[in-house]
């Protein structure tokens, strides 16, 4: 368990000031822009940074004062930093022979390390000769060494390719359940965010945002900036309220041009808004297609207004509609220029809390 | 200019293997020749005494300076504080500071009457000695061992010694565990370096050694113009050269590694100022003693005749009773001024022209031979070209062009470094995204290429000069003092016992060789400095 109170960090541009509370044995994931202070955080808990003020415990002990080597945290870095003068086994290793472990101790450890990470007779390869979830796994055992209660890993998966990446968040997940110990990692990728971790701790500019399941945060976020961040968003007024809309609650329909009358909400309940646009764009995206559409303009809107997708990041600042544009997911290619309307399902629409 | 670029790299290495087996390889050849010539074959227990002194005083040498130039090179290259720039440009030093004025700057510092005596009460001999040798390739190699050192640590990601800390390690264990050796090829770099350079100083020992202590390269230079032994002079030249090779096959690697790059200035670096007190005070304290240690020496003398500016009278005029400058060194001041500008003019022009030629012509290819040769001259015997010169075009090549040729030789690498350095630092892109606009080749050069090139130009040329400038050996090797530069002349004054003279002369040299470089600097926008 980690709790960061009302930490502090002044930099010359920015100043950090945090407040996180982790639980045992969580996955908890880092979001935010970069200079958001998201690395600075994990310095923090390790003990590379030191907080100018507030407290850092680590399972109930006070760290704040602590040097890193005292801290008992494991750390992989974005490149895993394996020392390139030692072999595998010697990376793994170090921790040991740092606290004098006996070498038949050390050895057995080695080994169990390298098995728990699925690299069983790689002990004397040079870290030249590694693949780079190889290296991965490597520096993730490496850090296993000193028993840490908590990993912290920095942006662990941006320099392994797309296949690999699914297999090492597997990995993690997988070493976190067997170990029970708690992982924070940092990613500037909302799906890695999403995909793993059971929190999400979404930051801008040396602040914590929001904190939530994975859930929350996408589907009830508590600015604009996490709604757009966290992934693609449609923005709606209603009355002074502004509603978000995820693509995958706009429904995309053809029509002939002309044929809506855009007030409509064809089930007649007034849980359905009904939109007329064309279609401007089209990107594909494995399961689905995300069609970027324009929205006629003057259409006929009694429920509210569409804001247009993608909110401006600055809190605080009105929602301005850039262009009005709206994403909706379908299952079929469209062509740029088909007339379409597109339902969206108000009853999943959520009302950004007011600022 | 007309050829394809594989082919111009093809002439490059032609032109450097020509020029180098010409006056280089063959002058020494002519040299080793002398080993079946006239004369006597010295006893084997004095070559060994000769090779042991300079063995020895090198590997002491270089230990001493690579231990004293840790602490700067890790202020270097993780802090950002006042003087920073000075001392990575200080590692060009032992280049264009004549080892003769190493030596006065080391006598008025360090001797019997210096500085360092005076201020602590003493009277100890620390220079001409053993002791005073090694203190003079220490002061002569130290910013060097800072400047590898430094380049090597900066490109150390910091992260490996804080990965090291979070699996447990002190901040001194991490360092001897895991910095030091990802250190260590720079380490062995800076080692060899400096090794090298002792192993083949000639002036400072010329002067410090007196008759008990010699370099292989001062034994060389004695029997030749002293005992007038050429058949002995061979076989020290041979017995050097023969361990040089040794050095330099044994060590290619550690020597070609040094590209001669320096710690950059990140401006991300943290100050100084910043780091907490305890480390701030061991940092200050430290490279407040470096600082001394580097320029107190050289302060000593302008301190000198700053105290009595009626010295430089003297040189001109001399006092009732006392030699002249004339009679000593066999020329006027001017003369000396004149004579050591024009060969540095003649002689840096070269060099650096074709140095630039190679560097640009050969950019990017790999290309072994040519890799070999133009480093050879690094680690060949100043003194054996020098005399092997003499002895074959002696009466057929007027003297002076002789020395010129002979200065191109052995700096040519120095220069050729410094312009590969700036070129490679340029790459080929903007050359490419030029030709691509249709550009001739020469086009690219005049519009491209030279502007962006002009500051490493400038300093490239303003180091042949001075290298020229400073060169002792070799002036004094094929000119047998007749050739009167700077170095010679102090040297002389020396010998004579006109130490007072000598400063001055040495204050002169310094002030012409500042301004040279200042005058570089003003004249060229600092690129770097965006």
């Amino acid at each position: 368990m980690i709790t960061i109170r009302n930490v502090r960090k002044r930099y010359p541009e920015f100043e950090i000031i945090l407040d996180l509370e982790i639980g045992e044995a969580e996955i908890v994931s880092i979001l935010g822009p970069s200079g958001s202070g998201k690395t600075t955080t994990l310095r923090l808990i390790a003990g590379f940074e030191r907080a100018d003020a507030g407290s850092i415990s680590v399972n109930g002990r006070d760290v704040t004062a602590l040097p890193p080597e005292r801290r008992g945290i494991g750390y992989v870095f974005q490149d895993f930093t394996l020392f390139p003068h030692m072999s595998v086994a010697e990376n793994v290793g170090y921790a040991l022979r740092v606290r004098a472990v006996p070498p038949a101790a050390a050895n057995r450890r080695i080994e169990e390390l390298l098995e728990l990470v699925d690299l069983r007779g790689f002990g004397t390869r040079r870290i030249g000769s590694l693949s780079g979830g190889e290296q991965q796994r490597v520096a993730i055992a490496r850090s296993l060494a000193v028993d840490p209660t908590v990993l912290l890993l920095d942006e662990p998966f941006s320099s392994v390719d797309e296949v690999l990446r699914s297999d090492l968040r597997a990995e993690v997940r997988r070493l976190r359940s067997e170990l029970g110990i708690t992982v924070v990692f940092v990613t500037h990728s909302r799906q890695e965010a999403l995909a793993i971790s059971n929190r999400v701790s979404v930051y801008k500019g040396g602040r914590v945002v929001q904190t939530g399941s994975p859930e929350e945060i996408y589907r009830r976020p508590v600015t604009p900036f996490v709604a757009s961040f966290v992934g693609p968003a449609n923005y709606i007024r209603r009355n002074s309220e502004v509603l978000l809309v995820r693509p995958e609650d706009v429904e995309l329909r053809t029509v002939r041009r002309g044929t809506v009358d855009g007030t409509t909400d064809a089930a007649g309940d007034g849980k359905l808004l009904v939109l007329p646009a064309e279609v401007e764009a089209v990107e594909f995206q494995g399961h689905s297609y995300l069609h970027r559409c324009r929205l006629e303009e003057g259409a006929p809107v009694s429920e509210g207004a569409p804001m247009g997708s993608g909110a401006p990041m600055e809190s605080g600042a009105p929602i301005a509609p850039r262009g009005t544009f709206f994403e909706a997911l379908h299952s079929a290619r469209l062509a740029p220029g088909t007339a379409v309307e597109l339902v969206c399902d108000m009853s999943r629409a959520w009302p950004l809390p007011r600022e | 200019m007309s050829s394809t670029a594989a082919g111009k790299g093809g002439i490059a290495t032609i032109v450097v293997v020509a020029v180098l087996l010409f006056f280089l390889a063959a002058p020494i050849g002519a040299l080793l020749m002398r080993v079946a010539g006239d004369g006597t074959v010295p006893a084997a227990h004095a070559v060994y005494r000769v090779l042991r002194f300079s063995l020895s005083q090198a590997i002491v040498s270089a230990g001493i300076a690579i231990v004293l130039a840790f602490p700067v090179a890790y202020a270097v290259s993780h802090y950002r504080f006042p003087g920073r720039r000075l001392i990575v440009a200080a590692s060009m030093l032992p280049f264009v500071l004549p080892s003769i004025i190493v030596v006065v700057a080391m006598v008025a510092f360090f001797g019997r009457n210096g500085t360092v005596n005076r201020l602590f009460g003493m009277e100890a001999n620390l220079v001409y000695s053993f002791a005073g040798i090694v203190l003079a390739h220490v002061y002569y190699n130290v910013s060097l061992a800072v400047r590898v050192l430094s380049a090597a640590w900066s490109g150390i990601d910091r992260r490996y010694g804080e990965t090291a800390r979070s699996l447990g390690d002190s901040r001194p264990g991490s360092f001897l565990r895991v910095t030091l050796p990802l250190l260590r090829p720079a380490v062995s770099t800076a080692f060899t370096l400096v090794f090298l350079y002792s192993f083949l100083s000639f002036g400072v020992v010329l002067v410090f050694g007196g008759v008990r202590y010699a370099t292989l390269e001062v034994a060389i230079y004695r029997e030749f113009f002293i005992d007038l032994d050429f058949r002995s002079a061979a076989v020290f030249a041979a017995v050097q050269l023969g361990f040089t090779v040794l050095f330099v096959a044994a060590f290619a690697r550690s020597i070609h590694a040094d590209r001669a790059g320096v710690a950059r200035s990140d401006p991300r670096l943290p100050r100084l100022a910043d780091a907490s007190p305890a480390t701030r005070l061991g940092m200050v304290l430290y490279l407040l003693i470096f600082a001394v240690f580097l320029g107190g020496p050289l302060a000593t003398l302008i301190g000198r005749v700053a105290a009595d500016p009626t010295v430089f009278r003297d040189l001109f005029v001399p006092r009732p009773g006392a030699r002249s400058v004339e009679k000593i060194v066999r020329s006027t001041v001017p003369g000396v001024i004149l004579r050591s500008v024009a060969i540095a003019f003649v002689s840096g022009t070269a060099t650096f022209a074709l140095s630039a030629w190679l560097a640009l012509s050969h950019r990017g290819k790999g290309n072994r031979l040519f890799e070999t040769t133009i480093f050879a001259p690094m680690g060949v015997s100043v003194v054996s070209v020098a005399l092997g010169l003499r002895l074959l075009w002696e009466g057929i090549v007027p003297m002076g062009a002789l020395v010129v040729v002979g200065q191109v030789v052995v700096t040519l690498p120095i220069v050729f470094r410094i312009v590969r350095a700036g070129v490679e630092e340029l790459g080929d892109r903007f050359v490419q995204a030029a030709r691509v606009l249709g550009a001739s080749r020469f086009a690219v050069f005049r519009d491209v290429e030279l502007p962006l090139l002009r500051r490493t130009f400038a300093n490239a040329f303003a180091y042949a000069m001075a290298l020229s400038f400073a060169d002792i050996t070799m002036v004094l090797g094929v000119g047998r003092g007749r050739i009167a530069t700077f170095p010679v002349a102090i040297y002389r004054l020396i010998g004579f016992r006109s130490f007072d003279l000598a400063v001055a002369l040495s204050v002169i040299y310094i002030g012409m060789c500042a301004a040279l470089f200042l005058l570089i600097d003003a004249t060229t926008e600092r690129r770097s400095d965006r």
